[in-house]
Order: structure tokens, then sequence, then C-alpha cells
């Protein structure tokens, strides 16, 4: 029977790590619910932008602009939205499985990492990193992801690069993070959704001022950086539901563990009484006879 | 008399959406004022003030650079840009996030450097270990 005091200290510890990881879990879920909101703030500026590209790709007919079209000189970029804590369970892990995939099919390809763990993660995988961004905000708004937005248009657009991806994981449900890796640039084409709606907006005849060309160049930046904003919320909603959940699972093993450790105490001190008992009686017995 | 739905969005969220008599905006082109049932319109926004009317009563607020659909069934939806500061020294950042990652690269280039060193250093021991075991 293992020393009854080193019991009580275990079960002290687990007491104290589960303390830990349910504060954790608290902070977690609050941060997560506002992660989701901020994700769901958006969509008004989204829908109008989307609305607004779609009636412009009905007017402008010919949309040629730098950031729609293929160009074969330059690399491809990899962006890796990671976070810069851990103990989010498999999250990085998954990322980085699917990072070395794509480098894999895309074998001169750079990476530009954000947050610390792709960071590391690079460094010691030897992949080469093109930028770094470590220690943006928890609470991401847009003018903190600008400056990604900025570095790879402008590396788009000097022919530097030939084509931009994201990977981060995509926020299903608080369960279920799936990784994603969606092509930024070239944009993908923007069409009209239906006919009807191209009808439409034929019929209403737009007035374009300066011009629908003019406007369309100026508006695809904000499109491509809202693109971008919309996968860093993603990211950071997922971040914050797999440490919530992964701290869950910690507590609920920690308490399990306590439960086991108590038994354990329990039989050890019934066995040191059932000894005394024996211990007594004996000596009864023998003063007796 | 028809109203119109004015609805002021930025990147984060829905700033303001109410039922307006007026609107009065500074475009590329020049201030206009949009009343109800005006043409389809789409429209650049200077950096400047937005004026409407509320009924009598008349509320301005400032807008950043941003856009103005007037859609035909007198809806005007204003997109602005919350992130005009941001845009300025997002080159300098950008090219800070370069050298940062040059930086690290450098950084663990000498740490794998160092690796290696040790693994040829650790090889080269035990070659002379077994050297010396078969001289004896």
């Amino acid at each position: 029977m293992p020393n009854t005091r080193q019991i009580v200290q275990r079960i002290k510890t687990a007491g104290n790590i589960s303390k830990i990881t349910k504060a954790m879990e608290m902070v977690s879920a609050s941060k997560m619910r506002r992660a989701q909101a901020a994700a769901l703030a958006t969509r008004p500026y989204t829908n109008a932008l989307n609305a607004s590209l779609q009636s412009l790709a009905a007017a402008s007919s010919t949309t040629v602009h730098p950031l729609l079209t293929e160009h074969d000189t330059g690399v491809d970029i990899a962006v890796i939205i990671s976070t810069d804590k851990g103990l989010c369970g498999s999250l990085n892990q998954t990322l980085f499985k699917e990072t070395i995939s794509w480098l894999k099919s895309h074998p001169n390809g750079k990476v530009v990492a954000v947050g610390k763990k792709s960071v590391g993660f690079a460094r010691i995988s030897g992949i080469e990193l093109y930028a770094q961004f470590i220690e943006l905000p928890d609470q991401v708004s847009s003018s903190d992801t600008i400056a990604i937005s900025t570095l790879i248009r402008e590396g788009f657009l000097d022919q530097e690069f030939r084509s931009v991806s994201l990977i981060y994981m995509d926020f299903v449900s608080t369960l279920v993070q799936k990784v994603c890796v969606q092509q930024v640039l070239p944009l993908p084409k923007i069409q009209a959704e239906n006919e009807a709606l191209v009808d439409k907006l034929n019929e209403a005849e737009y007035i374009f001022e300066p011009s629908a060309h003019a406007i369309l160049n100026n508006l695809l930046p904000y499109y491509l950086e809202n693109s971008v904003y919309q996968a860093f919320l993603e990211a950071r909603a997922s971040e914050h539901s797999a440490r919530m959940v992964s701290m869950k699972n910690a507590s609920e093993n920690a308490g399990e563990l306590m439960s086991d450790l108590r038994l354990v105490y329990n039989k050890s001190r019934q066995a040191s009484i059932t000894s005394e008992l024996l211990d007594v009686v004996t000596a009864l017995l023998a003063q007796d006879s | 008399m028809q109203k119109l739905t004015l609805t002021v969005v930025s990147q984060e969220r829905k700033l303001l959406e109410t039922e307006v008599e007026s609107v009065s905006a500074i475009t590329t082109q020049g201030e206009i004022t949009i009343l109800a049932r005006h043409i389809p319109l789409f429209t650049q926004l200077k950096t400047g003030e937005l004026r409407y009317f509320e009924g009598e009563r008349e509320h301005s607020i400032v807008v950043s650079d941003g856009f103005l659909t007037v859609n035909p069934n007198n809806e005007v939806i204003v997109m602005v840009d919350s992130a005009t500061l941001a845009r300025d020294i997002s080159v300098a950042q950008a090219e800070e996030a370069i050298s940062a990652a040059k930086e690290t690269m450098k950084i663990s280039e000498n740490r794998r450097e160092l690796i290696m060193a040790e693994a040829s250093l650790k090889r080269a021991m035990l070659e002379i270990k077994v050297a010396q075991k078969r001289g004896l």
C-alpha cells in the first residue's frame, strides 16, 4: 500500500490542476462566445460587399484586374493562421499536417506564419518563412489584418507570388473544427449568382460614378481584406472552442483521477485500521489465555 | 412621403440602420443628396460628413473612405472603412514581418548548424573510442 500522506498530496495536486483548468475553460468559453459574435457581426458588410461586386461585375462585363488574373512567375504562398498560445488540443497539429501536405504539392512554396506556434513549427521543420506575424490581439479587428493583406496583395501585384492560399481552422461547431485551405489570390472570378439577379440589375440600370470599372478597382482590395479578416475570425473562434473543449476534458480527467485516488486512500486507511484492530484483538486474546 | 432605409456598415459590424427622409454625402465627384425614389446609384465616398434627416431632425456622422449604393427599393447602403489608419502603416508592418521572419530563419539556421556540429562531434568521439579499443 502506498504511503497515505503521498496519496493525500496527489489528491491535492489533482484538485489544484482541476481548479486551474476549470478557470481556463470558463475564460475560453467567454472568449469563444465573443469570437462567434464577432464573426456574425461582419455579415452585413460581407453581404453588402458581395452584392456590390456582383452588380459591378454584371455592369462591367470585361473585368480584367491584376488581382483577378493568373500569372506564372513567382512562388506560391501559404498563410498559416495558428495560435500564439498552446493548450488547445490538436488544433495546431492538424494545421501543420495540412501545411506539410500543401508544401508537398507546392515544392517551391513559402510560408507566412501567423502565431507563435507556426513560427516555432517552421523553425523546427526547416520550412522557409517569408514573413511572420505574432501576438495579434485576441479580439482581432480588421485593422490588425490589414498588414497581412497588404503584404500578399503587393507581393502578388509585383509578380513575386503566383498564388496565395490561407490555411486555417474553419469553425464548424464548438466540438468540430475543420482545416481549410482557401485560395485568395488570384481572386476567384466574381459571377452573378443567378440569372434573375442579373436581369433585375440590368433593369434597374445603375449609375456608376466615376465609372463601374474604377469602382471595381477600388473595391477589389476590400474584398481581399475581407476574406483575410473572415479567415482570422474563424481561426479565433476555432482556437477558443478547441481550448475550451480540451480544458473541459482536462478538468474531467482530474476529477476522475481524484476519485480514483480517494478510493485508494480510503482502502489504505481501512487496511491500517483493520491491522491495528487485529493487533489489539490478538494482544487481548494473548492476555486472556 | 416615401422614406429611405439608411444602413451604414463597417468591416466589423453594422453601425446604423434607420429610416430617413434624405441622405447627403460627399462623393469623389462632389456632394450629393439622395431623396426617396432616387435612381439606382453606385459611388465612392470621400472622408467627410454624412448627414441625414430623420423626420425633422438632422443627424450627422463622420465617415471615412467608402462606398455608397442606392438600390431600387429605396435602400441606401454605406460601406465605410474602419481601418483607414491601419492602412497607412500597413506597408511598414508588412516589411517588419518579413525582416522578423528572416531573423527567425537565421536563428534557426544557426541552431541547426549547432545541432549538426554537435552530432558530428559525437561521431568523431565515437570513432576515436572505437579506434582506441581496436588499438588495444
